[in-house]
């Protein structure tokens, strides 16, 4: 009978094709491993080819497109990687709108019990929702449609809301620690919700704000970028810039006084933005350990537990200034998007670990089931199924870069030249109040750079 | 035993088989009223068009300025667009478009089409420039007549949501300029709610 149920639970699996064959072998980092490298080998049609493409019902579907769609945007192919994006975003959309009690997730968690955390649908994290957005509206600014790319700022800033609501508990037991005579409240929130909230992706909204003429919004979202990331010195000058402009006087004095004074700048400039994506982002790595445990009569049993985690170290790349008609600027990081990707992976943490438990009892049940059954093969059939199909869940977007650094500088209106080092000039035109945004990707060997006046 | 054995089969063979179901899709085509209440999803859709388009029509048309401004002369109008506010990417060139097709069949306004200005300069250099076409057939430029009104303006949301449910907020402005004076002879807003709560079972 329980032989039937193994058939029925097997058949269960492929019938709605929840996973694939390799899925329940390998997990998502070794599979992606060669698109990294085709990457980093700045072979972005190599990686294209490489990418496996996973079908509407597989559980690893909205990631799968993910990565399609940064490919696409990384091989500059606009309008392709906006409908892949779309589609991930409306995909999304649907699962927010869902039932609250879903019999498929129900059916994806008990499937889970039997295999390994991989068949459970694949749900974008939020710093990886904003990403999306940020990269949607970067996407719409390359084709000069402003309006478009602020209709993905306000997606954007929905995502962040959603995330800053989920973790307004962890935010108050901050405030209260600070209430308790830790000396600056506004720092400590900062760096708590440095944790879940893309400063980038705030900025990138303040910028096309305040290239839309719209310059109270932009103040508001530079401000809350600063809130999250309070040391980047463009974003200070930024905010200072913008809360004169605007006569917000009591926040220009506050910050004048945290921050320092604002640089004066002749009337005749526009602001040189550049933002640099840098590196690829870590690869979740398994953390495999294999309990061999010996029964009171001396039978072996093989049991395996297979945790994600990260093990490299943060992004250290050289490409550290930028040289702007001959004056040398720090390139200063907004995101690090490494560290939004270890605080995701440690709150998923208590779920996984339970189902780990309730995974080790499952299996033992049908090792045993299988050994009363069908003897020793039957055992040694079972063992084997075990620890192989016990993967630690190593998904994540693994085509994003490190960090997204920026640097910002006044210019007289006019012909200027930006230097990278290592990669060459690039010529962009300022003009008078205007802003200009160049816009580089570095990925080991791959480059690329996009200048639009804003 | 056996009774048991081929009980848990058929209970395999039924589970399996409405697992299967669930996958399984029926295409059905079938033609709807174009007017009929749609309420697929939240989002921005014809109904809300419709709405939108028919409200601000109908108080523009029942405004009496606008009355004492089309009681002698038809007034030339050009539509310059909708700006979108809000967190959807809305067509709102389709609302202009619905706008400007029931004031012209009003019959108590002309237009100008600004979308098209590219095309008809590259017809009448055509006409003009090329060996083609008879000279005396060609339409001469600088005979197009300017416009004396602009149309334009907004359409926001507000999106809320939690776990129960999602309320959006459209708020649509629209607003008619005099071009010679600057002043805006006419504006209205219309408004629409929406919400939707979750279902608390589903597959």
């Amino acid at each position: 009978m329980h032989r039937r149920l193994f058939i029925g639970a097997a058949l269960l699996l492929s019938g709605c094709s929840t996973i694939g064959i390799t899925d329940l072998f390998q997990d998502y980092a070794t599979q992606l491993r060669p698109v990294r490298q085709a990457v980093s080998q700045n072979n972005i049609a190599s990686a294209q080819q490489l990418l496996p493409s996973n079908s509407r019902g597989h559980s690893n579907y909205l990631l799968n497109q993910l990565e399609t769609a940064r490919l696409e945007f990384l091989a500059k192919q606009n309008s392709q990687a906006n409908e892949t994006f779309e589609a991930v975003y409306q995909n999304m959309e649907k699962k927010r709108q869902a039932a609250k009690v879903q019999l498929s997730a129900g059916l994806e968690q008990t499937n889970s019990l039997l295999t390994n955390d991989s068949v459970i649908g694949y749900e974008p994290a939020a710093y990886e929702m904003t990403m999306l957005h940020s990269y949607k509206a970067l996407s719409y600014v390359f084709d000069k449609q402003l309006e478009s790319a602020l209709v993905e700022v306000r997606r954007a800033n929905k995502v962040q809301e959603d995330a800053l609501k989920d973790n307004q508990a962890v935010l108050d037991e901050q405030a209260e620690k600070a209430a308790e005579g830790y000396p600056d409240i506004a720092e400590l929130i900062g760096n708590v919700k440095n944790g879940f909230q893309n400063a980038f992706t705030f900025y990138l909204s303040g910028l096309l704000y305040e290239a839309d003429k719209q310059f109270d919004d932009a103040y508001i979202d530079y401000k809350k970028a600063l809130e999250i990331n309070s040391e980047n010195s463009y974003l200070q000058q930024t905010v200072l810039r913008l809360a004169k402009k605007q006569g917000f006087d009591q926040d220009f004095e506050e910050f004048s006084k945290r921050f320092g004074k604002l640089k004066q700048t002749q009337a005749n400039t526009g602001q040189v933005i550049v933002i640099a994506e840098q590196g690829l982002i870590p690869a979740r790595q398994e953390f495999h350990l294999r309990l061999p445990i010996y029964t009171s009569r001396g039978d072996a049993r093989f049991y395996s537990i297979a945790m994600p985690v990260y093990r490299d170290a943060p992004y250290a790349g050289s490409d550290k200034t930028v040289t702007f008609d001959g004056e040398n600027l720090p390139l200063t990081p907004i995101v690090r998007l490494e560290a939004l990707a270890a605080k995701t992976l440690k709150d998923q943490s208590a779920g996984r670990i339970t189902r780990q438990v309730m995974r080790l009892v499952a299996k033992e049940k049908m090792r045993a089931e299988l050994a009363r059954s069908g003897g020793d093969v039957g055992n040694i059939l079972a063992n084997i199924y075990n620890i192989a199909s016990e993967q630690a869940d190593t998904r994540s977007w693994s085509t994003l870069p490190s960090q997204l650094s920026i640097a910002q500088h006044a210019m007289p209106a006019g012909q200027h030249a930006l230097t990278v080092p290592g990669h060459g000039e690039i010529d962009f035109t300022v003009s008078k109040q205007g802003l200009t945004l160049i816009f580089l990707t570095s990925i080991n060997n791959y480059y690329d750079t996009h200048v639009v006046q804003l | 035993m056996k009774l048991l054995s081929v009980k848990s089969a058929a209970a395999v063979a039924m589970t399996s088989a409405l697992l299967l179901s669930g996958c399984a899709n029926k295409a059905v085509v079938s033609y709807g009223d174009a007017q009929a209440v749609e309420t697929t999803d939240i989002n921005f859709g014809s109904t809300d068009l419709q709405k939108v388009a028919s409200q601000m029509t109908d108080s523009l048309l029942a405004s009496p300025v606008v009355g004492t401004m089309t009681a002698n002369t038809r007034p030339i109008v050009f539509v310059e667009r909708i700006k979108n506010k809000t967190s959807e990417h809305i067509d709102t060139e389709s609302i202009t478009d619905s706008i400007s097709t029931q004031l012209l069949r009003s019959g108590k306004f002309r237009f100008v089409d600004m979308t098209r200005v590219e095309a008809v300069r590259e017809q009448l250099n055509f006409q003009n420039v090329d060996p083609l076409v008879n000279p005396n057939t060609a339409i001469a430029f600088g005979q197009q007549v300017g416009a004396q009104y602009m149309l334009y303006g907004n359409l926001s949301s507000i999106v809320k949501s939690n776990a129960d449910k999602a309320d959006v907020y459209y708020k649509f402005t629209m607003r008619l300029m005099d071009l010679k004076s600057g002043l805006v002879e006419w504006a209205d807003e219309t408004e629409i709610r929406k919400t939707r709560e979750k279902s608390t079972f589903g597959w």
